[in-house]
């Protein structure tokens, strides 16, 4: 190789390295104390934190690596999982198209001794226009431990801006394998909606069908719904609500969560706030009362 | 007074109105406060706007989109970025939307 050809690799080497060198992370960590408010109260803490790294805003290549986890002691509960999560993520901007590869694993743990873990790998493509935006993706995911298993599942997707609201129609299936035989899938059309109104309120609603067919059974209906507001009224004050909900004909199950959150002074390295958060979940075939129900209160910081 | 004044002279140089550079200052100091970012991002958000596609009656709009990136856990820096980049890109709110609800699942 001549001086110009080493010259050129140098260069390409110094290009290549440029990401590494431009990426931004941030830590975040939220320290909690609470306690049980359903059955016999009992006192916990949670520690939920996570790490990401993303490339510049104005790279032509988007990338990301995050780690995320949320731990409890004295001991969990299915309200709050033992959990890790963590993924790299990838797309390009070839003019209004976006194509996307993300590549995700966890670990879920209702109990602290038992659990599911996963790998997930996601591809979608989006095209972003003005005012509209139109997006198909697909997931595959391999589940291990307690619920072992492989998942495929695809969505196609529109976003449509009309005055403040995004309206969204989805239709999404799914379906659901063990052993390489199908035990069931699901179709679901769903319309969902987002509202930016000009003050500072925040609102995301959710409605669909849900029709499920499991190999072994009858299909099953059901009708998901969600509904999430945010507000920050004063300047340092804001709330929250959110339902995720799912019903059908003898069953309703649902979970509910409400949190208030004062921002703190913010410093030059880190930004705080002090929450109190409440969650709840209904699960109408075990209990017609709430199966379960806390409050924690905690300070978050992000770096 | 300097941000201002080198927004007025971008938007001069651009050929937008003066109005958009107004709106455009105030809708980036309200999101930047509710997003938590770093102060010294004003000027440059705001520089995002003016250039950007949106209608100037939007702009007010993205205050709401900033207290979404809250509720999701997306706040300061990666934010103003996710913003920034989707805006400078070509995306409007329903983009901004889209890629706020597919980082805000992980």
């Amino acid at each position: 190789m001549n001086n110009r050809g080493v010259k050129n690799l140098l260069t390409l080497l110094g290009l290549l390295c440029i990401p590494l060198f431009s990426i931004y992370p941030q830590t975040f960590v939220q320290p909690a104390l609470g306690m049980d408010l359903v059955g016999p109260s009992t006192f916990f803490g949670e520690l939920k934190g996570g790490v990401s790294t993303e490339t510049p805003a104005e790279s032509d290549t988007y990338g990301r690596l995050f780690g995320t986890y949320d731990v409890f002691g004295p001991s969990a509960n299915s309200l709050r999982p033992l959990k890790a999560d963590g993924g790299a993520e990838t797309s390009f901007f070839i003019g209004p198209w976006v194509p996307f590869v993300g590549l995700y694993g966890g670990f879920s743990s209702p109990d602290g001794s038992t659990g599911t873990a996963y790998s997930r790998l996601s591809l979608s493509l989006t095209g972003n226009g003005e005012d509209s935006s139109i997006s198909f993706a697909t997931d595959g995911t391999l589940w291990y431990g307690v619920d072992a298993g492989a998942e495929v599942a695809g969505r196609l997707g529109f976003s449509s801006l009309v005055g403040p609201l995004v309206i969204k129609p989805l239709l999404g299936a799914s379906a659901f394998f063990v052993s390489g035989l199908l035990q069931s899938w699901t179709l679901r059309p769903m319309l969902s909606l987002s509202w930016y109104p000009t003050f500072p309120l925040q609102a995301d609603i959710g409605t669909g069908w849900k029709h499920s067919l499991d190999t072994s059974t009858t299909p099953t209906d059901s009708f998901p719904w969600s509904v999430r507001i945010s507000a920050q009224p004063r300047d340092r004050w804001g709330f929250m609500v959110s339902a995720d909900c799912e019903s059908s004909v003898d069953r309703f199950i649902g979970t509910f969560e409400g949190e208030l959150t004062l921002d703190l002074e913010r410093r030059a390295v880190y930004s705080s706030w002090v929450f109190l958060r409440s969650l709840g979940s209904f699960d109408t075939s075990v209990s017609s009362s709430p199966t379960g129900w806390n409050l924690s209160s905690g300070v978050a910081f992000s770096f | 007074m300097d941000t201002l004044d080198a927004l007025l002279d971008y938007t001069r140089i651009l050929g937008k109105t003066t109005d958009r550079a107004l709106s455009a200052a105030g809708a980036a100091l309200r999101i930047v406060a509710i997003s938590e970012g770093d102060p010294s991002a004003v000027g440059s958000l705001a520089q995002c706007l003016v250039r950007s596609t949106l209608g100037e009656e939007d702009f007010t709009t993205l205050v709401s989109v900033a207290l979404k990136g809250k509720r999701l856990g997306i706040t300061r820096e990666p934010f103003i970025r996710l913003l920034q980049g989707t805006l400078d890109k070509g995306g409007g709110i329903t983009s901004v939307d889209r890629e706020l609800e597919r980082r805000g699942k992980n």
